[in-house]
This record gives C-alpha cells, sequence and structure tokens, in this order.
C-alpha cells in the first residue's frame, strides 16, 4: 500500500456478527441485545430508502440487518453464545482483522492524471508534473476529488480556456479543485461559490495547501451572493441537472457575448432537459463531452 | 457537483465520541471514507448531546465524497435514560428489570415519531412499548 499507509500499527481482531432484520421485531431485539452485550455502537439496515440531496439517480436499500462488532478476546466466547442462543440460525458470524482505519481508506486516494495536469492527494507531496499543474486536495465531505469523471472532464475544459486576466467564476465549487486549477493555469481572479458550510472549511484549506488563496474569493452561499457588476469570461458550474436548469437564466446576468460557460454534472439521461433550457434562453452549445454517462456542456451565451 | 450514490451506511454511535473503531472504521473504510474527516465532524454537530447514542445515515457518492444525517437516539437508549435501566432483561419474558411510566412512553414516542414507521402517536407509542417489553421493561398504568 502506497503513501505512508500503514496498515499494522492497531492491528486487532473483531468478530462482525450480523443478524437479519427482515423481521423488524427481531431486528429491535437484537439491536437491544447488542448494546446489552456491550457493544459500543451498531451498523445497520432498515431497508429504507435515504433521501439524498444531489443524488440524482438514488441506491436501492439493502436487505435490512443489524451488526455489532465485538472483540476477539477472553471475553467472546461467553457473548457468541449468548447470540447462538438467542438467534439462532438468523446470525452470520464474520472474523475481521482491524486495520489501521484512521489511514486505510487512503488506498482509494491515487494521483489522477487529467491531459497534462496532475490531482494529487494532500499527503503525497511530490508531483510527477510541474507544481505549477498540480493541485493537491485533502479529500472530506466536500464534493470533487478527481475521482468523478465530470471532476476531470471540466478540469480540462477550464484550463484549456483560460487565458491570463480572465475572471472565472466557480459556481458549487466544493473541494475547490476546478477554482485552484483555474488560478494556476493563469487566471486573474477566481471567485469561487459554494453554500454548503462544511465544503467552504475544506475548500479554504485547499487553496492554501496549494498557495493560492490571494487569487481565489470564496463566496459563501449561492449565485445570488455574488456581485453581478463585474462580468465573468469564464464560468464553470459543474453542479445537478436541477440547478443548472434554475439557474442559467440568472447566470446570464453574470456574462457577456464573448463569456465561456462551462455547464456540467448532467446525466446523458436529463441532457434534454438542459438543452431546452438552453435554447430558450440565449445559449449555444459549442462543445459536448460525454464520459461514463455524464456530459459536459460548453456554453455561448448569444 | 453531480452525485451518483454507491452506498448508503446506516451506524448507531455515541454522541460527540465516535472513533475509527469498529462500526464506524470497517463501515467506512470499504466504502473508500476519509474517516477522519466524518469522524470529526460527526463529533463536532453531536457534541451537545454526549451520553447518547445517535444514529447516523452517511450516504456514499461515487467520486467517495459522503455526506449524512443524523436521527433521534434508538428506543432502547431512550427507555434506559428513562428509567435509569443499566442492561436490559436477557430473559425478558421472566425477569422483569423496570417500569416505564405511560408519560414516558408518550415522550420517547413523541421524539422518536419522526423516524417511525408510524402514522399517529398511539402506533408509535405501540412500538415503544413493545421494545420496552422486549427488554423486560414493564409498561405502568
Amino acid at each position: 500500500m502506497p503513501w505512508g499507509v500503514n496498515s499494522g500499527a492497531r492491528s486487532a481482531i473483531y468478530w462482525s456478527t450480523t443478524v437479519d432484520g427482515s423481521d423488524s421485531d427481531r431486528a429491535r431485539d437484537a439491536e437491544a441485545f447488542f448494546y446489552q452485550l456491550g457493544a459500543a455502537g451498531l451498523e445497520w439496515e432498515d431497508g429504507v430508502l435515504v433521501d439524498t440531496p444531489f443524488a440524482d439517480i438514488p441506491m436501492a436499500p439493502a436487505r435490512p440487518f443489524v451488526r455489532a462488532y465485538f472483540p476477539d478476546d477472553e471475553t467472546w466466547p461467553e457473548r457468541h453464545q449468548a447470540l447462538k442462543t438467542r438467534f439462532e440460525d438468523t446470525v452470520i458470524f464474520k472474523r475481521l482483522r482491524a486495520e489501521d482505519w484512521e489511514n486505510s481508506w487512503k488506498q482509494y486516494y491515487v494521483p489522477i492524471p487529467v491531459g497534462d495536469w496532475m490531482i494529487m492527494p494532500a499527503w503525497c507531496p511530490d508531483s510527477p508534473v510541474a507544481p505549477a499543474r498540480t493541485v493537491w486536495l485533502d479529500p472530506g465531505m466536500a464534493f470533487g476529488t478527481g475521482t468523478h469523471p465530470t471532476t476531470r472532464m471540466c478540469l480540462q475544459a477550464v484550463v484549456s480556456r483560460i487565458d491570463p486576466d480572465s475572471r472565472v467564476m466557480d459556481l458549487g465549487s466544493g473541494s475547490g479543485v476546478l477554482a485552484i486549477a483555474a488560478a494556476k493555469a493563469g487566471a486573474s481572479e477566481v471567485v469561487a461559490v459554494e453554500p454548503d458550510p462544511v465544503a467552504v472549511a475544506v475548500l479554504l484549506e485547499n487553496l492554501e495547501r496549494n498557495q493560492v488563496t490571494s487569487r481565489v474569493t470564496v463566496v459563501p452561499g449561492t449565485l445570488q451572493d455574488v456581485d453581478a457588476s463585474h462580468p465573468f469570461d469564464l464560468i464553470v458550474a459543474n453542479l445537478i441537472t436541477e440547478i443548472i436548469v434554475a439557474e442559467w437564466p440568472r447566470l446570464l446576468g453574470y456574462v457577456t457575448p464573448k463569456s465561456q460557460v462551462i455547464l456540467s454534472g448532467i446525466v446523458e439521461e436529463r441532457l434534454p432537459e438542459v438543452k431546452q433550457v438552453l435554447e430558450r434562453h440565449r445559449g449555444v452549445i459549442t462543445q459536448e463531452t460525454h464520459q461514463e454517462g455524464w456530459v459536459v456542456l460548453e456554453v455561448s451565451p448569444r | 457537483m453531480p452525485k451518483k450514490v454507491t452506498g448508503v451506511i446506516k451506524l448507531q454511535i455515541p454522541a460527540g465520541k465516535a472513533t475509527p473503531a469498529p462500526p464506524v472504521g470497517p463501515a467506512l473504510g470499504q466504502h473508500g471514507v476519509n474517516i477522519m474527516a466524518f469522524v470529526k465532524d460527526y463529533n463536532e454537530r453531536t457534541a451537545s448531546q454526549v451520553g447518547l447514542i445517535i444514529p447516523v445515515e452517511i450516504t456514499v457518492f461515487e467520486d467517495r465524497s459522503f455526506t449524512f444525517v443524523t436521527k433521534t437516539p434508538p428506543t432502547a437508549v431512550l427507555i434506559k435514560k428513562a428509567i435509569g435501566l443499566e442492561t436490559a432483561s436477557p430473559t425478558p419474558n421472566t425477569k422483569k428489570v423496570g417500569t416505564l411510566p405511560r408519560d414516558k412512553v408518550r415522550e420517547i414516542a413523541e421524539l422518536k415519531m419522526p423516524d417511525l414507521n408510524a402514522t399517529t402517536l398511539e402506533a408509535a407509542m405501540k412500538m415503544i412499548e413493545g421494545t420496552a417489553r422486549s427488554m423486560g421493561v414493564e409498561i405502568a398504568e
């Protein structure tokens, strides 16, 4: 495992104990019984769909279950017996080696080449390309980690469209990946707009990490909070279809006929909705890029 | 940023005191979620409820970013807290360990209402009573 991941640091063995939860009485009983046996917490699934913002395509819920983890120590045989007696053939035991949980997730993040740019995990200081073409990110709750095709497509579109002295707006900045790339590509001023306070905190950290704080202005809010008196040369909006459709007419208040707008976060199924609103409101598509079911549109306002 | 959901993780963990140990580590780690970012934010958001176990629903997106919502504490936890009970009965049918007054049942039902699959308060109260009985806790009129 590369990048300083130490998997042996707190090695311990746990028993993952899963009770079938398709009977809701049994699920409630398992919940109470696990706590009685000293579980510090539970993992569970009730089969109810979670209502998630930003999810264009929600996921089907899994089979219901209730699961607890117990250490494989001298207390286990007694717990094991109690669980077997109580739940008989509806309980499944699985032995599991604990990893260094604080770091094990990092193996999922690798440097991502985007054209001649790189998106690097924050804990990897050495980029294979010049620092001026590298965006370092500490991925957290903020969206935009470079593993998503729309992030990569947008980054490529952004860096290829920037002239020196460009004024750029990154609408829905998330981790700040696109704002950072715009600043490094030579934009004179970047305005990063992000309504989620958690993302804003991550974004500010990432600006600092990439030493572009002085050229990126963070607007914690939405488009309405951005000063419309100075038009932007380039606007990138990596959002979701609903917001793009709703905001496009308002976006026109921030551009000139020479401006370029990059619209992204559109799933192929919903592309017609976006095209319809562009046709109705002065939007001419100059380029359309598809990747893994996602679409990026480059649009000229007319 | 557009989102395809690749995983939903539901946990019950101590408010303000989550750690990367199980269940958090194994549940989140397999989805490639930044565990410390979750732990930090969860603890911050639940700091005022220390002492309770809070259910949390974490949605993981295909770029491994995530979001979460916290719910009301589990019924069993609230029952224990309401009557100062340490542990539930190992044999709820024969050994009773406490008594939950009806007004406490109502109180817990009202608190749990938004997260229960119940349309009326009476139905919610029935669910609370069911949990109490499975813990060896009797209901007082």
